[in-house]
């Protein structure tokens, strides 16, 4: 019995009856359980708080049956000024300069944590600090044209100098034996100025010539060291031609700009955080909208994991006046999805939620594309040392983008798991930087034996098919849809293995008529069965055969990467070899290091996508139907 | 090398070449017009820019294998078959360049709009680059089969064996004209994504229909190809 002191105002919903049922397994979506809680109202928000803090509770929309429970018309106007609010955050955002590709990328992390009363603080003084930050940016964009146009003005001055001058002189600076002029040419008259220095005094002469910051297409920076004796002959040359003297030049007259330097980072950082708290506030306002409310008393109704119903009943008993019913899912109902696995695969539901949500009563087949995936893809880019370069690449990803989101840590963690296949698969077959390096072949080599490493890739493009056919019987049987399991998807492991029986007979590869009977029984039955139950399956029998010829690519990609590596090795074989072996080995290492760096890039690349298609479509295709919606709890975690 | 090895190293890299700028063409000049709103986005951009170059790598690599070991080449039989090589990863690498341009252009267009289709539009930007890697495969298998890959020197081949390399490479290219419109469907695939994601499920059975014709043409060269002993 889950309820503790019911304030008088409080009915009974119903009585509170759950049982822990032993977990979902690991091939299963996560249990669901649904809540219905009856709570004072002035508990409500502090409810959404606690329990958003956990982040183990969905809210559904609970459907109103009568007029009493009107929604608190206050919420839509809060929820309008939040919205003004976060869209002026993003203008700010919008705003402020780009940071560049590589920070994005690999970047420095900026999670903060922070307790409720400054997120409190930050939330009630939010206008504030909005006026203060536009107000910097305001600041900052004025001093940003400012400096712009100060360098405007220079560079129209100093054409306009140099329209009647050769030399516009910014410096000049002496030392008892040196004279050093600095100053500005035209582009197109610095070789007319060097003519006009004098035979004797050019040979002792350093001129260096240089793009000019404030203008590079019109004029050049110049910059003129001679000997002190030199100088008045110099002089007396330049004169002729018509010097100017600008003397205080470009560095004073872009001074302003350092007058009053305004910390940009500290309005992003204020700004993206101010974000942070506005979104949060947002959720509890949208969770709120699913709550019914009479004068004295909030009801709401809920998704919960059975496995965290434990975790909501203490955090209720603790601190709340409530009554709790909790219900099974009903038969039409359908419950939003959680995916559980292991921690080691659990980065794979990434690719499997890109594909769709499987449904609540269906297998989900992460478990299953976390192995193929790695397998495949370690085929594919079967390479110690480009595993390792991956391997590298990956943590260094885990460090920057895996600190800032979910989603990068997640693909980084796939990375991570599919280059260590990579270096598995490359020990196996004994590539190290295509034959650069000698190593033992542990298995099979595919570019020395492409036509075993064909049988391999067929039969594991024939092992996945089957289990997916496999997991596409169990949850037709799961969804009580027996036609479909047994007249389509036994239908086709049959056609699959009874073929496959019949081919490997003609291959020689069975003995004994036996087989070829055996096999054209399977076969003809599945295919008599597939036609009854949807004469439009025949037509799909050739998709059959081309999935599995499809898994030849794996040989194909992995070939192509073997190749490019002996090209490149190649390539650097001369230089190791060429007499003097530091010099050579150095010379070598570096062109292999650099044209790994662009096989792991490419190759990578390559093996990803192909490895995602081979389970979108011939994988996900035998049994995979997205009906599900993933589950969001309210979470206010930071 | 003789003409016949000569011109095989040409349409290996000259097609796959041709393919790969298309291509490159195609998705580049959406990318830069994204990128210049978007200059996040650069990351994204450059993966469906790249995917746009392979063919011309597998061009390269077959013609490096040719150039490479096929310096002593002079009997008709072999630079016929060597023909094949070149002419299968040539011809599908430019089916494949010019349908990873449409369809990669799309997707960049997508993702741009909204970075979550990624992993979507990037399945319907590698469909046509399955193309020619069904034509790299035939390639591998000729180019083995003459003893230019995998040591053992070179072999000396018959007629059948020269014939069926050029037929095998034949049927291969021809249906890997299938990559053009592999590329202008996962286009307007990519394009319905953006209306409605779940569509990915249904449109995706649709584009691969026409990839199937593809791999048929896979299917009958290695089938012709095991029928004279090649594999």
């Amino acid at each position: 019995m889950g309820f503790s002191t019911p304030s008088p105002c409080l009915c009974f919903v119903e009585s509170p009856k759950y049982s822990f049922h032993p977990q979902g397994s690991m091939f299963r979506p996560a249990r669901m359980k649904k809540i219905k809680l009856l709570l004072p109202i002035e508990q409500e928000d502090r409810f959404l708080r606690e329990i958003g803090r956990l982040g183990i509770l969905q809210l559904k929309t609970v459907e109103k049956r009568s007029q009493e429970f009107n929604p608190d018309a206050n919420i839509s106007v809060e929820k309008s000024n939040l919205l003004n609010l976060v869209k002026r955050c993003d203008t700010i955002l919008s705003r402020l300069p780009k940071e560049g590709i590589i920070v994005q990328l690999i970047g420095k992390s900026d999670r903060i944590k922070l307790p409720e009363e400054e997120e409190d603080e930050i939330y009630n003084n939010a206008r504030k600090i909005l006026d203060d930050a536009e107000d910097k940016l305001n600041k900052w964009e004025k001093l940003k044209a400012l400096k712009l146009s100060s360098r405007k003005q220079l560079s129209l001055r100093i054409s306009s100098l140099l329209k009647e001058n050769l030399l516009v002189l910014r410096s000049i600076r002496r030392t008892d034996y040196l004279v050093i002029l600095e100053g500005w040419v035209k582009t197109g008259n610095a070789d007319k100025l060097i003519e006009t220095i004098p035979e004797p005094v050019k040979s002792e002469c350093l001129i260096s010539l240089e793009e000019s910051r404030i203008s590079e297409r019109e004029f050049l920076k110049i910059r003129l060291a001679t000997l002190g004796q030199n100088y008045p002959i110099l002089e007396e040359a330049l004169s002729k031609h018509g010097v100017a003297s600008f003397l205080g030049g470009e560095g004073e007259s872009l001074k302003t700009e350092e007058i009053e330097d305004i910390d940009i980072n500290l309005v992003r950082r204020q700004a993206t955080l101010l974000k942070k708290v506005l979104l949060k506030r947002l959720e509890v306002l949208k969770a709120k909208e699913d709550i019914v409310r009479t004068g004295s008393s909030a009801y709401l109704e809920g998704w919960v994991k059975e496995k965290d119903l434990e975790k909501l009943v203490s955090t209720l008993k603790k601190n709340f006046t409530y009554e709790l019913s909790v219900e099974e899912p009903e038969e039409r109902e359908e419950p939003p999805v959680a995916l559980e696995n292991p921690p080691i695969i659990r980065s794979f539901e990434t690719i499997t939620l890109m594909f769709g949500t499987p449904g609540y009563r269906q297998i989900d087949p992460t478990p299953f594309l976390s192995l193929t995936y790695a397998i495949f893809f370690g085929l594919m880019f079967a390479d110690v040392f480009d595993g390792i370069l991956l391997l590298a690449f990956s943590i260094l990803l885990y460090r920057g983008l895996g600190s800032r989101s979910l989603e990068g840590k997640r693909l980084s963690e796939i990375l991570i798991t599919i280059s260590v296949s990579s270096i598995i698969f490359g020990f196996l077959t004994g590539e190290f930087m295509g034959d650069a390096v000698k190593i033992p072949v542990l298995w099979f080599n595919g570019f020395e034996d492409p036509m075993y490493f064909l049988q391999i890739a067929i039969l594991l493009g024939v092992i996945q098919l089957t289990a997916g056919l496999a997991i596409g019987f169990v949850n037709e049987l799961l969804l009580k849809k027996f036609r479909n399991a047994f007249g389509e998807k036994l239908a086709w492991l049959m056609l699959l293995h009874g073929s496959i029986i019949i081919l490997l007979y003609y291959s020689y590869f069975l003995n004994g008529d036996f087989y070829l009977y055996f096999g054209s029984a399977i076969a003809v039955s599945g295919l008599i069965l597939l036609t009854i139950v949807n004469p439009r399956n025949l037509m799909e029998v050739t998709r059959l055969v081309s999935n599995v010829v499809s898994y030849a690519r794996i040989v194909a990609i992995n070939i192509s990467h073997a190749g490019i590596s002996r090209a490149f090795a190649l390539l650097a074989s001369p230089l190791i070899y060429c007499g003097n072996p530091i010099a050579g080995l150095l010379a070598g290492g570096t062109i292999l290091l650099v044209t790994h760096f662009f096989i792991v890039f490419i190759e990578s690349f390559i093996a990803f996508a192909h490895s995602l298609r081979l389970h979108f479509v011939e994988f996900f295709s035998k049994f995979f139907e997205p009906t599900g919606n993933v589950f969001k709890p309210l979470s206010l975690a930071w | 090398m003789d003409v016949f090895t000569l011109i095989s190293v040409l349409s290996a890299i000259g097609f796959s070449g041709v393919g790969s700028i298309l291509g490159i063409a195609m998705t580049a000049s959406v990318s830069s017009r994204m990128v210049a709103e978007k200059p996040e986005r650069f990351g994204l951009a450059l993966v469906f820019t790249v995917l746009a170059e392979t063919p011309v790598i597998y061009g390269l690599l077959v013609s490096l294998f040719i150039i490479m070991n096929g310096s002593s080449v002079n009997d008709f039989n072999t630079s016929v078959s060597l023909l094949g090589a070149g002419l299968s990863v040539g011809l599908t690498g430019l089916f494949s360049g010019l349908g990873i341009g449409f369809a990669g252009s799309a997707a960049i267009g997508a993702v741009s709009e909204r970075d979550e289709l990624f992993g979507k539009s990037l399945i319907f930007t590698v469909l046509p680059e399955s193309i020619v890697i069904y034509g790299l495969l035939v390639s591998i298998v000729i180019i083995r089969w003459a003893g230019l890959l995998g040591g053992g020197g070179l072999h000396q081949l018959d007629s059948t064996s020269a014939y069926t390399s050029l037929v095998s490479s034949a049927v291969v290219c021809i249906t890997g004209g299938s990559g053009y419109y592999l590329g202008k469907t996962g286009a307007k695939a990519i394009s319905s994504l953006l209306k409605d994601e779940d569509s990915f499920g249904k449109s995706i059975v649709f584009v691969v229909l026409i990839e199937s014709i593809a791999i048929y043409g896979l299917l009958v060269a290695i089938l012709l190809l095991r029928g004279v002993g090649m594999l």
